[in-house]
């Protein structure tokens, strides 16, 4: 599994939720070879079209502070042409959350100053809880220190709205929110980790937790996600070294997790569920592997090659399936294509057995339907059939549709005048 | 009692030489008459001498001389093949008048069917035709007349389906391992399970038919990455021929290349390489690879008619061509140029914004222009037509279907494209006179 694209850079990435193109911002923390402390966002093109090797820069601006988050809305955040590819929202170290216009700063090119559209200065610590939401394009949520969480909108971003910040107070206290994500079906349920162990899940309608879990030993949490399918499941990881876990909870039995993926050596940094087949899982850990998990039956499904320093930021490239997008401290930006090779039970099966593959094939390899010609004007066409009660799986039908004659269709378009 | 065998005798002779001319028409009647003229004297006493001579003849030679006639001789039945050869031509001849004219065939069809009811496969539609006010009243809706629903014993989804050379057998690929092997010879009949060839460890995504000049056989791909070529041996016997395991990762695709190049076969994977084998006449098979076709995943590749556009039969180039979609949204068409594959162009449009599920070289016509068709997961099938070598690619945009298109087929003559998008649709589609597209009919699920 080759690197198809790379760039050379230190930063956290997102990618464009509808179009061909990949945002980095210099991640807070990273230090290159010349000490240099400057900050800027990038916006390179995805073109998958050419050969070359490198990710061509289409923008960049400047930044006041670097990076802890990047998150690219939807188009349709706010009114007006100008914004049809969405806002790109950073969340930086000075506590301010700085919002861009992704179209003009690749439009223009050089007045890049114009591009900054707002800038949301509530917070104190480093902004590392930043998502807009993917159902409503114009609010954006951000977390910071003492477990303090805004809602902000952006529907007209020179003039920011802010909703009455939350905190958690008592049992369910938190200390600096660590990752904050949305919930892929209710556009009001939220879910924030923070380095205390504490995550809650927020019902925004209320403006009150909803409820709030941390496993028994108040390990520090530092990613989260939400199943894409199934939205009352959410997997917690630690990047505690000594106890790195994955686990999913079910928000409605919070007494323990559902299950657990165990793999990783050292604390897990970052994950992404894939949002359009939520069997894949991939987890970036300090072990410098970046796994990719089959979330069906907990086992490793594959991984991105092996490098000397792992991977602090990755996402799936909702455009092409099986394409991720992964920030390395090799000061890399890489894009990869998950192959899935390796489908073999290492050494386990008796010689002679057959290997059995891991796991189910990826959603988007199978085709549900097709027709296909015969000799003599047969044509065979097979479609789907949704499962019948009791069953799991899915079955086909088929049908052999004849006899279509050469010139049949001479004789249907004279039929029409 | 003289005057009597001379009068018979004469009788006799002119019977044999001129019968011939006076049983067939105006034409010859008056052929016959100058004929007639011409009969000496001489000649009828030659042969009332002959006849008396035929007095010392054996039976059979007497019976040969009888039933010869200017013709030729019975035996060598001249006259039988001639009747034989006549009826196949009124054979011949309605046969291709029932293809120019549906409409006759269908009607004498009925007429055969109206006797017998037990038919169930045939679908009623005279209720449709009869509501199309501004068609005329007898002529059928463009539908299908027979169809069949195949029992099958897969376990999981179908993913490809292929019918062999004689439209006898068909193969299924499923997610369950399997591929099926089926008997759909006879339309009345129903369909029979003949074999199940498992030897894939993970779903199958696509089977094909090999010419049948090298025999009953048949490739399959697959998930995990292998590439197996099934042998018939026996009838119902299959056994890998070969498996192809270079691919490391899942085999999207595979298309075996036209007879006239060999036992070949292209086979097109995630991993973004395209490897080419053929097998050598010592029964080995040799590859060729075309590395990263497609980066990010091939999806589906198919072979161009193996002769040039225009060139007659038999003229000896031969065209070996590729063409390649991919999940990049891009269609390559591929050459061989001295044993290795190069990229001859690659129809980059704006048309296709999203993966390229299936791609389909269109079979030789005739006409003047090589076509491709792909299709995508954006819901577009777009046409691309070549005039001669050298031209460029243009590509139409034939349909936006709204929803993944997934797979298109050209017929076996090439003038009808069937496309299969969103939940099952299939649709067929025809060129129009005037370049565009245009939906002949649609096939009812």
């Amino acid at each position: 599994m080759a690197c198809i694209k790379s760039a050379q850079r230190a930063a956290l990435t997102a990618l464009a939720p509808e179009a061909p193109y990949l945002a980095a911002g210099t991640m807070s923390g990273a230090v290159d070879m010349l000490f240099s402390a400057s900050a800027n966002i990038e916006i390179f093109g995805l073109d998958f079209q050419s050969d070359s090797p490198d990710l061509p820069l289409l923008a960049s601006a400047p930044s006041a502070d670097r990076f802890n988050r990047l998150s690219w809305s939807r188009p349709g955040a706010t009114d007006g042409g100008s914004f049809s590819l969405g806002l790109l929202a950073g969340g930086l170290s000075d506590g301010s959350v700085a919002v861009w216009n992704p179209l003009s700063m690749i439009s223009s090119e050089g007045k890049a100053e114009d591009a900054m559209v707002a800038r949301l200065e509530k917070h104190t610590g480093p902004v590392c809880g930043l998502e807009f939401s993917e159902l409503t394009p114009n609010r954006l949520a951000s977390g910071a220190d003492e477990g303090e969480l805004c809602i902000w909108d952006l529907k007209n971003p020179s003039e920011p709205v802010v909703f009455p910040p939350l905190k958690s107070v008592g049992s369910s206290a938190q200390a600096e929110i660590s990752y904050l994500t949305w919930n892929p079906k209710f556009q009001h349920i939220l879910a924030t980790a923070s380095s205390n162990g504490m995550t809650v899940v927020w019902d925004l309608r209320s403006q009150k937790p909803l409820t709030s879990f941390s496993d028994s030993n108040r390990r520090n949490c530092s990613v989260l996600q939400w199943n894409p399918d199934l939205s009352t499941q959410l997997i917690v990881a630690s990047d505690d070294d000594n106890s790195p876990s994955l686990r999913v909870w079910d928000v409605r039995k919070t007494i323990s997790p559902v299950r657990e993926f165990v793999g990783h050596s050292k604390g897990v940094i970052a994950m992404s569920w894939c949002p359009y087949d939520s069997s894949f899982l991939l987890t970036c850990s300090k072990d410098n592997r970046t796994i990719c998990w089959d979330t069906v039956s907990g086992e490793i499904m594959s991984e991105l090659p092996a490098s000397s320093n792992g991977n602090f930021d990755i996402h799936w490239y909702r455009k092409i399936p099986g394409v991720v997008a992964a920030s390395s401290f090799d000061v890399k930006i890489g894009l990869y294509n998950l192959e899935f090779s390796g489908l073999y039970a290492a050494g386990e099966s008796a010689i002679g057995a057959p290997a059995r593959p891991r796991a189910p094939a990826p959603k988007w390899l199978k085709c549900p339907t097709g027709a296909s010609f015969g000799f003599g004007g047969k044509l065979v066409s097979f479609h789907q059939v949704a499962p019948t009660q009791g069953t799991q799986v899915a079955t086909s039908e088929v049908s052999l549709l004849g006899h279509f004659p050469v010139a049949y269709c001479v004789g249907t378009l004279g039929w029409n005048f | 009692m003289n005057r009597r065998l001379l009068f018979d005798c004469v009788n006799e002779i002119l019977s044999v030489r001129c019968v011939y001319y006076f049983n067939a028409g105006y034409g010859s009647w008056f052929l016959g008459l100058a004929v007639l003229q011409k009969l000496t004297a001489e000649e009828i006493y030659a042969e009332m001498t002959g006849l008396k001579v035929a007095e010392e003849w054996m039976v059979d030679e007497l019976v040969y001389k009888e039933m010869s006639s200017p013709l030729g001789s019975w035996v060598d039945f001249k006259i039988e093949s001639y009747e034989a050869g006549s009826d196949i031509a009124t054979d011949l001849l309605s046969s291709l008048l029932d293809e120019m004219d549906p409409f006759a065939k269908l009607i004498r069809e009925e007429k055969k069917e109206k006797p017998s009811t037990t038919q169930p496969e045939i679908e009623e539609e005279e209720g449709e035709g009869s509501s199309r006010g501004e068609r005329p009243a007898l002529l059928p809706p463009p539908r299908a007349r027979a169809r069949k629903e195949i029992e099958l014993d897969h376990n999981d989804t179908v993913h490809d389906s292929a019918i062999d050379y004689y439209g006898n057998c068909l193969a299924t690929a499923s997610s369950d391992t399997t591929v099926k092997i089926i008997n759909i010879g006879v339309a009345s009949t129903p369909s029979q399970l003949l074999a199940t060839l498992s030897g894939h460890y993970g779903p199958v995504w696509r089977v094909g038919w090999a010419h049948p000049k090298f025999g009953s056989i048949l490739a399959s791909c697959g998930y995990d990455g292998r590439v197996i070529v099934w042998k018939e041996g026996a009838v119902g016997q299959w056994s890998q021929v070969h498996v192809f395991d270079n691919h490391k990762s899942s085999v999207n695709s595979i298309a075996w290349a036209p007879y006239e190049l060999g036992l070949c076969l292209a086979c097109g994977s995630s991993d973004g390489s395209i490897s080419v084998m053929t097998m050598r006449p010592d029964g080995e098979w040799e590859s060729a690879t075309i590395e990263q076709a497609h980066p990010v995943g091939v999806m589906a590749v198919s072979w161009a008619p193996a002769t040039a556009l225009g060139s007659m039969v038999g003229s000896g180039e031969l065209v070996q061509k590729l063409v390649s979609g991919g999940f990049d949204s891009v269609v390559k068409v591929w050459t061989s140029v001295n044993g290795s594959w190069k990229l001859e162009s690659a129809l980059f449009s704006d048309m296709h914004t999203d993966c390229i599920r299936d791609v389909s070289w269109a079979p030789i016509l005739g006409l003047a222009k090589s076509t491709i068709a792909s299709a995508s997961e954006d819901g577009k099938v777009v046409i691309w037509t070549k005039g001669k070598e050298g031209d460029k690619w243009k590509g139409n945009v034939m349909h936006n279907f709204e929803a993944p298109a997934w797979r298109v087929s050209w017929s076996l003559t090439g003038n009808i494209l069937s496309v299969v998008a969103g939940d099952g649709d299939v649709t067929l589609w025809k060129e129009a006179s005037d370049g565009q597209w245009e939906k002949v009919t649609k096939v009812e699920p």
